[in-house]
This record gives C-alpha cells, structure tokens and sequence, in this order.
C-alpha cells in the first residue's frame, strides 16, 4: 500500500538546560546523507520556526541524539550528538553536548541497552563526536531512571533528581590537544577592529575565552542586552573564525560559519561581581568565582554549555589563561569552580594530577517529556 | 515517584504547533486540566525546556477533542492557548490555525470514518461555540500530506484542507453589524471627520479606506514608523471599541480592548512588493489590504480578519463594497496582503452570511506518551 510518511520511535528528554529528539541507533539509517535527512525533516529544518517538525526554534532545542549498544569494554552505550541547524540543511556532528549527556542513560535505561541497578547505576557512555568516556549516574527504581528530586539546576524550573555527569580524560575533545594553539594566551588582530587576547582551550569542547573588558562590555550583561548592542554577535563571530582557522578546525576562516559554526564556541568572563540574572534575581559576588557568558551559533547561550563549563573549569587551572587570571582566590585554592552563567552559579569539579587533568564533574538533572512515533514524509528524504 | 503519562498527538495546524488529547484520555475532573496543561508546555518559563512548548504564542496550544453528542456535529474540538511567561490558560477564544488540524486527527484517530476522495468532518468549537466544517482530502484511510497548497509560513506544500466557518456573524457581538450601521462616520479630534464599516464576521474588524489615511495601502511594517498614522489608525479603532460597547471610554480600548476590534485598511488592487521581496500583481487580488493587530501591522493577515474582509466586500452599503464593486455574485475573495494573496470563499443567502470559507494545510509530526511531573 502507497504510503506518505513513515514512522521512527523516537523521545523527547530534556538533559539540564537543553531538550533533545533520541533516537535509537539502529532506528535511523546509517551515518550519511539520508540520516541527515531523515533528522533535519523530524525537526522541521530548514525554517528559522521549525514549524513542520520537533525543532523549538532555539539552538538549545535543535539537538538529536543517536543512542546505541557499544562495542567497548569501557562503555555501556555509544552517544553521537547532532546540533541542527535551524534555516540550513545541515547538522553538525562535531562537537558534543554536554546536557544531554545526562538525558542519555534515561533514554538507554527505558530501551534496555543496559541492565540497571537499584539503588544507583552508572550509565557509562561513550560520545563518538569528542571520542571521550562520560559517566552519568541515575537513582533507579523498579528498572526506570527517577526524574523527581530536590536538585535545582540554574535555568530550569523546579527540581529534579541529582545526575552526577564525569568527563573523564576531557582534554583534546576535538582537536587533540588542551592548549590547541600551545599557548596560553594569543593576539588576534582584525585591523581596524583592535586586537583581542584570547586564550583557545579544548576541553569538553574547544572554547575561545576572552575577558569581557576587551570586548567592551562589563560581562555581567544579560544574552539579550548582548545581542541588542550594535555589532557585539559579528565582532565575537569575527574572532571565533579566525581561531577556528588557527587551531585547524577550517582550512580559512572565511569558511566558519558555514563549515563549524558551532566550534569552537566563545566564552567572555570577567571577575566575580554581583549580577541579575535572567529571572531578575540577584547572584552575589561571594557566590561565584567569575562570571561568564557564552556565544553559541551566533547568538548568545540562554544559559552555558555543560562543555563549555567543563572547558572553562579546565582553563581556570592553566596558569596564564584570560580565566585563570581572573577567577576568585577561593577557586584558586580549590577543585571546584563556580561560574557565575545568566540564571546563576554553575559548579564544576576539576580532577587533576601532575598537571593533566583525569576528570571533571558537573551536576544536572534530565526528565523525559514525550515518546512515541515521529512522522517523516518520503518526499523529504527522497 | 514516577511521572504520569497521557497519550497524544503533536500536530501542525496552518502556522500554529499543537498537542492535541482525546477528551477520554484526560482525567474527567477538568479542574485538574490547568495544571496538567501547564506542565506540558514547560510554563512558566520563558525557554519552555522542560516541556513542549516552543517560546512562542503559536507553538504553546493545546486542544481537546472527543467525538460530539450534537446532531450533525462529528467533534466537539476544544482549544487552549497556553502562555509562557505567566502560569494562565486562556479558552476565551477558538485559534484559526489549529482548527485546521481537528478534521485530520479525528479521521486518523477513527473518530469520523475515512471516505475518499474527501471527507467532510463538522466539528464544534467549544470556546466560540460555533461550527467549523472541514474538508480533509484523504486517501488509504488516512488524511492526506501531500500537495500543491502553500501556506505562507510553513516551508514547502501540503493537501489542502478547506475550512467553512458557520454562520460567522455576530462571532463575538452578537451582530454582523455590531454599530447598527453598514457605515458610520466618526469625528476624531486633530484629525477630523472619516468613514469607516464596523463588521463582526469571526472577529469584529474596522475598515478604513487607505485614501483617508493619506497612505497608499500598499505599505508594509514600515508603516509602524509613521506614528501620525498609527496613532490616527488607533485613535479610530477607540472610537469604534466605545461606540460597540467594549469600553466605556473609547481611551480605555488602548489598554483594555487592544486585541478587538481588528483593523484593516483597504484599498483597490495594486502592485507591491511583499515582506519576503516578491511581486504581488494587482491582477491577483481583488483588494489590497493591511492589517493592524495589537498597534502594528500584521506580517500576513489573520484568517479571522480575512473572514470579515470577504463578507465585507459581498455586503452592499459597506465601504468595502463600494470600493470594490465589480464582484457582482463571486464567492472566491482574493485579499492581497503584507505577505501575498489569501484566498476567502464567502457563501451568502440573500443578504446572510451562512460560511467563510479559508485553506491551510496541517500535518502530524508525532504521536506517543507526555510524561507530566506529579
């Protein structure tokens, strides 16, 4: 019988701050064209309102996840990470997405990829985009992943149940190395623009750290008091390609935005102060250790990627980077960084010894908000 | 301890998202709804992330349907528009867009039975207590998808659903017309006196003559800049919301009727350019219109207004009929508009308006389980 659409199983899970389509791997044809096909049409991509598909019309719900069986001893599922353009026809797999990490075992646990254990089970995850181990631990009970608890993570309403996500080995995501450019601070110069001191560090994922002053901006400004000043999004776009061409991700920088407009990201910090965040609550100075504010496909992040967190935690320990000049005396003596982020403090923990960093550790809560069947015309894979 | 779930269906109804719940699957003490509908959309919160609300007014709806106990009724279809921001669901008004995907759930879903080549589903808002019939192609037992009908908005084509709003007049008054009059002249202070057609047809709606305005017509948000005629627009569309009965004082409608009465300005068909840069013949359109919603103008034109701007032309002694006076007996109106051409299909009997008639399309994008927190 002639049919229109076919159906994939698929989920919507919320990971900390982002939201998420998952699919199981072998749900989905094989890495290539027609898979990016098949994504970009669940979403409803190409269209800046994703109004034919699952797309919430934002990068940070724009986002699938291939979920399936791994093959290593180290791992109990492999993850891949798609962020999906919203007006292209594209989808780049090369970062990683640190919130949605911890949607992952949700997602793997209600499939049966692996067998859970009450009362906790650690879902250790390996992610094909940065080739890096991730644990996330879940309460479990009666075989399900528990999403209710009293955790309260900086941009989501309400509470949750508290997810320990570990990146083991972060450094080098992308690019190998944790000093991609092996300096600890480099001079940009766009001519007429100024020069900028940025300092490039791939941990997590790859991030172009600047102080705000630089920019000049205070840095405890809000994403849409960023995004109102004239020229703030393509001088920080401006910036972000070059060091894309510096540290290889594109062979010119001219090819960024087209080619990795998602990596590296960009990230302004500045010394500790007291701020309004988002919800117009006021985060004192004592509570966080700088504060920081981050670019994410051109516009600015509505809160802060968990990698670039994981990034930012990495740089504060690396003597000599923009972060690690600025950050407070309490963070200096300390395994923990709190960065102040748009709707508040954000806490990561840096593992070190000899000066390598083993492992870092976030906290984030994850709830699964729809599942089922999604619909995709044949006219939109042909 | 662990989440409730219901089933549902995420539909695309014209411009407008959707979840969409049989009436059975919700639990039947309805005071229970509001907060369930909340949690489904993530509100409040103005990133909607925890749920599947997507940060805009047309992609935070919900709609409730369930087979109608009325005679000649299929569904009874009931729409809430949830907000973001702010914990409130709002049931005082039916949502045009979403009403488009109500014909193809109910035949997927099995609530009408599938007849091809097209099936005509009659179903009741609930919110306006009005009939909507809607005519879904279908083939296989299924609502059809594919196309050649284009909604401005929704990228590429889909199968056309044709929608007749029933005896849309009075929708909100209770009048077609709601002054008692086919025209009215109302004098403004500093701007002197105009001639305008008050119509309730879907939506009560002001008609100014472009001319009067001393616009052309065919300006597009630019018009937003030209406060001298904004405010004229607005100090006209007060007058009306005092002399209709909304407010007391027509300078309370600035901030208590802001979304009724509807403006539209009209003017004989001409050439443009519309907001996506492409040419809009005057041999297309049978009236070049502009909308005004909320205090600026519509980037397209919304289909209740389009309902009242059909009924206006076919309706003699309007100024909307007195501008367009050669559509002798034509049910088709063609409204050219900030971003093309939309086509109404006014029915009358003697001087009755009995449908208005709008296209759009509206596709399935997903069914399965929402998982609400207790």
């Amino acid at each position: 019988m002639y049919r229109e659409s076919f159906t994939i199983p698929c989920s919507i899970i919320r990971g900390g701050t982002s939201k998420g389509v998952f699919f199981l791997e072998n749900a989905v044809p094989p890495e290539g064209e027609l898979r990016d096909k098949v994504l970009l049409s669940a979403l409803g991509s190409p269209d800046a309102r994703q109004i034919d598909g699952l797309g919430g019309a934002n990068s940070l719900t724009s986002k699938v996840c291939i979920i399936g069986p791994s093959n290593r001893d180290d791992a109990d599922v492999d993850y891949t990470y798609g962020q999906v353009s919203l007006d292209k026809s594209m989808i780049d797999w090369e970062g990683n997405c640190g919130n949605l990490i911890s949607g992952v075992g949700v997602f793997a646990i209600s499939n049966n990829l692996l067998k859970p254990v009450e009362p906790m089970t650690t879902v250790r995850i390996y992610n094909t985009n940065s080739n890096k181990i991730i644990h996330v631990t879940y309460p479990v009970k009666d075989g399900l992943a528990l999403s209710e608890g009293e955790y309260s993570i900086p941009g989501v309403p309400g509470t949750g149940a508290k997810l320990k996500v570990e990146f083991f080995d972060p450094s080098g995501s992308l690019t190998k190395k944790l000093l991609p450019t092996g300096n600890t601070k480099d001079l940009i110069d766009l001519g007429d623009k100024g020069k900028f001191t940025v300092s490039i560090v791939d941990a997590g994922n790859p991030v172009v750290f600047l102080n705000a002053k630089s920019l000049g901006l205070i840095g405890t400004e809000l994403p849409m008091e960023i995004e109102n000043f004239k020229g703030k999004l393509e001088l920080l776009e401006e910036i972000r390609s070059v060091c894309a061409e510096l540290i290889g991700i594109v062979s010119d920088k001219s090819l960024a935005l087209s080619k990795s407009p998602a990596y590296p990201k960009i990230c302004f910090v500045t010394d500790s102060k007291d701020y309004v965040n988002s919800n117009g609550d006021i985060i004192k100075k004592e509570d966080v250790d700088l504060v920081a504010r981050m670019a994410s496909l051109q516009k600015m992040h509505k809160t802060f990627a968990v990698t670039g967190a994981i990034c930012t935690g990495a740089a504060s320990k690396i003597k000599g980077t923009v972060v690690n000049d600025i950050i407070s005396k309490r963070a200096m003596a300390s395994d923990t960084l709190i960065l102040g982020q748009p709707y508040g403090p954000m806490e990561v923990t840096i593992e070190m010894a000899d000066g390598i960093i083993l492992k870092e550790g976030i906290f984030r809560t994850a709830r699964k908000i729809l599942d089922g069947n999604v619909y995709i015309p044949y006219s939109k894979v042909k | 301890m662990y989440m409730t779930k219901y089933p549902c269906v995420y539909m695309r109804g014209g411009t407008s998202k959707a979840i969409i719940f049989h009436k059975k699957d919700l639990p039947k003490d309805r005071s229970l709804w509001k907060s369930i509908f909340l949690k489904v959309m993530g509100t409040p919160d103005v990133k909607q992330i925890d749920g599947m609300g997507g940060t805009v007014s047309s992609t935070s709806k919900i709609a409730v349907i369930s087979p109608s106990e009325k005679e000649n009724v299929d569904v009874d279809y009931e729409f809430f528009q949830v907000d973001i921001v702010i914990p409130r669901v709002d049931t005082s008004a039916n949502c045009g867009n979403i009403s488009s995907a109500v014909g193809p759930f109910a035949i997927d879903e099995g609530l009408v039975k599938a007849v091809e080549p097209i099936t005509i589903v009659r179903v009741l808002n609930t919110n306006t207590n009005k009939i909507i019939e809607e005519h879904v192609r279908v083939e296989n037992g299924k609502a059809m998808v594919y196309g050649d009908e284009i909604i401005k908005g929704v990228p590429g084509t889909g199968s056309r659903i044709d929608m007749y709003f029933e005896n849309p007049g009075g929708a909100v008054t209770g009048k077609l017309f709601p002054t008692g009059n086919k025209k009215d002249i109302f004098d403004i202070e500093d701007y002197g006196k105009i001639e305008v057609t008050v119509i309730d047809c879907a939506n009560p709606v002001v008609f100014i003559k472009a001319d009067d305005l001393s616009i052309k017509g065919t300006e597009l948000v630019e018009l937003n800049n030209n406060k001298k005629v904004m405010e004229h627009i607005e100090r006209i569309r007060c007058m009306v919301a005092e002399k209709v009965g909304f407010v007391k004082q027509w300078q309370d409608a600035r901030t208590q009727s802001t979304s009724v009465p509807k403006v539209s300005i009209i003017s004989k068909p001409q050439n443009y350019i519309d907001m996506d840069g492409n040419e809009v013949k005057e041999n297309c359109m049978d009236i070049c219109c502009r909308a005004i919603s909320v205090g600026s103008v519509h980037k397209a034109y919304p289909m209740t207004v389009a309902i009242a701007t059909g009924a206006a032309v076919r309706l003699n002694g309007t100024i909307v009929n007195e501008l367009i006076n050669q559509l002798e007996g034509k049910d088709i109106i063609r409204i050219g508009h900030s971003s093309g051409v939309t086509n109404v299909d006014i029915k009358m009997k003697d001087s009755e308006i009995i449908k208005g008639g709008v296209t759009r399309t509206a596709r399935r994008i997903m069914e399965g389980y929402i998982y609400i927190r207790d």
